[in-house]
């Protein structure tokens, strides 16, 4: 049994369309080729991520709509108005985009993977890895989790971490797990098929 | 579903819902229901729902909505591309209505009685439900 962890990056990456590869992981474990598990604490922060990130481009859009209301309504440069309304357009839409994306990649993650629960375990544990990191942020949770997830991690044939923190990864393969840093390498050390 | 909160011109509430159609909401029926059931849990005197097709007001939500105007008829003149209207999600949406509901306030596309749907609401006394236009997107 092949099993990937994988974390918050991977939800968003994926929900974006940023990496392909994560498509191919993703269809993989839909077929059974691998099983995924992911720290519940993973989905609530990609949920924080891009609420956090949203606004922000709202933010950007409503500006660019007032300047283009402003240009179009004095009929100063019309071209240039709608120029601004276009990029407001399209931020949106990216909003909508992405709102939509990650829709889709939790309703299939949740059905096939493996969540990782936020026991006092993993708390305790986290306590514990968290002086090891320099970053304050949700990887000792993340990685917490994964340790305490032992009936899984014994009984794997092949394990794999993944995640972009290098100094994370250092710190899952001190634990004897190895760590990668992107989809890619997964799919090319599992000869995942690019479908 | 976002609301964006109005301050008619005598200070009442007004809300304005904005509730997108796409593969996870078909029940346009059902949302709708959902959408006035959160004006009156938020007390809004005046409401509206938006969405591509179609543009509820309710001068009283507790009775039959006063005005229906078509969604597409009202919105896509605030879009630069017309196809963009088919695949509006909550953001793009609520970007359309805020430059609409500018337009009805400060004319800044349409002479005054020219605005799409202008006449519809000023028939009703719905204009002024609208009020000066200081809007602020809030999601209850």
């Amino acid at each position: 049994m092949k099993i990937l962890y994988i974390e918050t990056h991977f939800i968003l990456a994926h929900a974006r369309g940023e990496q392909p590869a994560t498509e191919t992981v993703l269809h993989a474990a839909e077929r059974d080729l691998l099983k995924l598990a992911l720290p519940v604490f993973c989905v609530y922060e990609a949920l924080q991520k891009h609420r956090r990130d949203t606004p922000e481009r709202e933010q950007w859009a409503s500006r660019l709509d007032e300047l283009a209301r402003n240009l179009e309504h004095k009929k100063l440069d019309t071209d240039k108005g709608e120029a601004f309304r276009r990029s407001a357009g399209d931020l949106r839409k990216l909003n909508d985009t992405w709102q939509r994306g990650l829709d889709q990649t939790l309703n299939r993650l949740l059905r096939i993977a493996t969540l990782l629960p936020l026991s006092r375990a993993v708390v305790d544990r986290a306590r514990l890895v968290a002086p090891h990191l320099r970053k304050e942020d949700g990887d000792p949770w993340h990685i917490a989790a994964v340790l305490e997830d032992q009936s899984t991690l014994e009984q794997a044939d092949e394990v794999i971490f993944l995640s972009g923190d290098k100094e994370v990864r250092a710190f899952v393969e001190s634990r004897g797990i190895e760590a990668v840093a992107a989809a890619e390498k997964v799919v090319a050390k599992w000869s995942l098929e690019k479908d | 579903m976002r609301v964006i909160d109005l301050r008619g011109s005598a200070g009442q509430r007004t809300g304005v819902a904005i509730v997108p159609l796409d593969a996870h909401s078909s029940d346009q029926m059902g949302l709708t229901k959902s959408a006035v059931s959160l004006a009156k849990m938020f007390r809004y005197t005046t409401w509206f729902v938006v969405n591509r097709d179609r543009i509820l007001g309710w001068r009283d939500v507790d009775s039959q909505w006063s005005v229906r105007l078509d969604g597409r008829d009202v919105l896509s003149s605030y879009a630069t591309e017309p196809s963009d209207l088919s695949e509006a999600g909550e953001s793009f949406l609520a970007g359309l209505v805020e430059n609409w509901l500018e337009d009805l306030r400060a004319h800044w596309k349409h002479p005054p009685g020219k605005v799409p749907g202008e006449v519809e609401l000023g028939a009703h006394g719905l204009l002024e439900e609208l009020g000066t236009g200081a809007t602020s997107a809030a999601t209850p």
